[in-house]
């Protein structure tokens, strides 16, 4: 079954074959896994967004073209899963508490040096700076860093116009820059 | 230019995602504004910068997958639409290879009538004494079924599509409709990580590629029957009236299907491998 591309899976996943649907889990879990951390802030809820993201997953796979690419589809239905909770969370809390995170990330990144340089040190200011931006243009940034999409993906991903992604990532690197290096001169796109 | 239309692009830019005229746009006024080029500088270094703080290493417990399943299995279990069921990769596939196989049981039947019996001892044939192959009858079908609703005037391009599409392969099958195709070579292609065994043929000149069969096949070869010809191996398998007949020569693996006996299958799988031999000897 390994060697099965993501879209047969899919398909044969949509029939209700539980083990391609439990291959599919074990090639996204690690990317949906930081995406739902980003997001949501801490580990706790990154762990039931989630769930909550393959069983929207495993809910929408009838709906899915096999045609069609996996990933982005897969992205999209995490993507908005994500916006959807992190907007419900907004509605029931004011902040989201973010000291779990910081120790269960230090703790499974010792090995990655970029990662102690970039992140352990900040980790909590990032975390706070990606909390002020709205849950759409967060969700837009934070594909776009991890999955390391180009523009057009993205944009295929989200279901947006290639200028709307790009300004949304603009948006968020000028805001991110203004908290995160605010020696450094402003931007002005 | 005013430079706000220049910095609204300059991600895009960066990321060599702008067009090429508004690339060229953005290139001439950077050449001439200090403040863009500064701000594209700015851009450079934030963006790299912020991109790597925003990106995380962090690992979902092992436990995770397990509450994931548990979750899913609980689930009401749902009838899939029609569609879904239909489109099973199964099925397409099922539905290529009868039609690659029925193409095959004709190559094979007229090669049988006109060339020596199973296993001959001369195994070096010469190429040009092969029979040219009349397909002009089943390439008919085979297109009314490909192209179905285009059925008098098949687009070559809504054919391939569709060959492709229901067989989740590259199909670069073209051209069957003319009595004058000539069996050239065979080999061996990967498409999407799986190899796939093709036979290569000459049609007026032009080489035209029929993909026979997916190699998934290939991963489970030992629970096949063996047949043996001069020390090769060849692995056999029958199932209904569909026989397959995987072979190595040298680095690479082939794969032939037809609604035919094994024997008979067997029969043109050895002529296949003498005209390897010959082109090897040839070459």
């Amino acid at each position: 079954m390994s060697h099965l591309p993501d879209e047969v899976l899919a398909r044969r996943a949509a029939t209700g074959k539980m083990e391609y649907f439990e291959e599919l889990l074990a090639r996204y879990r690690v990317r949906v896994y930081r995406l739902c951390y980003r997001m949501a802030g801490n580990a706790e809820d990154a762990e039931d967004w989630t769930q909550e993201c393959f069983v929207r997953v495993y809910q929408q796979l009838g709906r899915y073209n096999a045609e069609r690419p996996f990933t982005p589809w897969l992205l999209k239905v995490v993507s908005n899963t994500c916006v959807n909770l992190a907007r419900a969370r907004s509605r029931r809390e004011s902040r989201v508490q973010v000291g779990l995170a910081t120790e269960e990330e230090r703790a499974s990144s010792q090995g990655d040096p970029q990662h102690r340089t970039l992140a352990n040190a900040e980790t909590e200011e990032i975390q706070e700076a990606l909390e002020t931006l709205s849950p759409l243009v967060r969700q837009t940034l934070i594909l776009w860093a991890q999955e390391d999409l180009t523009f057009r993906e993205l944009g295929e991903a989200l279901g947006v116009p290639l200028p709307t992604v790009s300004a949304r990532v603009q948006r968020a690197l000028v805001h991110l820059r203004e908290r995160l290096l605010p020696g450094k001169k402003r931007v002005k796109p | 230019m005013k430079c706000k239309w220049v910095q609204d692009r300059m991600l895009l830019y960066l990321a060599d995602e702008l067009e090429r005229r508004e690339a060229a746009r953005v290139v001439s006024h950077l050449e001439r504004c200090e403040v863009c080029t500064t701000t594209l500088e700015e851009f450079v270094e934030s963006r790299d910068t912020l991109r790597d703080a925003v990106r995380t290493t962090a690992q979902p417990p092992a436990s995770l997958d397990a509450r994931i399943l548990e979750t899913v299995k609980a689930l009401p279990r749902r009838r899939f639409p029609w569609p879904v069921r239909l489109s099973d990769w199964n099925t397409m596939r099922v539905l290529s290879l009868a039609t690659g196989a029925a193409l095959l049981l004709l190559v094979g039947f007229l090669w049988g009538r006109s060339s020596r019996p199973l296993l001959p001892a001369n195994r070096t044939e010469v190429v040009s004494e092969r029979p040219m192959l009349d397909l002009a009858a089943l390439a008919d079908s085979h297109l009314v079924w490909a192209s179905n609703t285009e059925k008098h005037t098949p687009d070559k391009k809504i054919l391939i599509e569709r060959l492709s599409r229901q067989s989740g392969l590259r199909v670069t099958a073209l051209e069957m409709k003319e009595n004058a195709l000539r069996l050239k070579d065979g080999a061996i292609l990967q498409i999407k990580q799986v190899p796939v065994a093709t036979l290569h043929y000459d049609w007026k000149g032009t080489p035209v590629t029929l993909a026979q069969a997916d190699g998934m096949r290939l991963a489970q070869p030992t629970s096949l029957p063996e047949m043996r010809d001069h020390g090769r191996c060849f692995l056999i398998q029958h199932k209904g009236d569909l026989t397959t007949i995987l072979w190595c020569e040298g680095t690479d693996n082939f794969v032939l299907m037809a609604r035919v006996s094994p024997p008979q299958l067997f029969a043109l799988a050895c002529q296949f491998c003498a005209k390897l031999q010959k082109a090897e000897a040839a070459g």
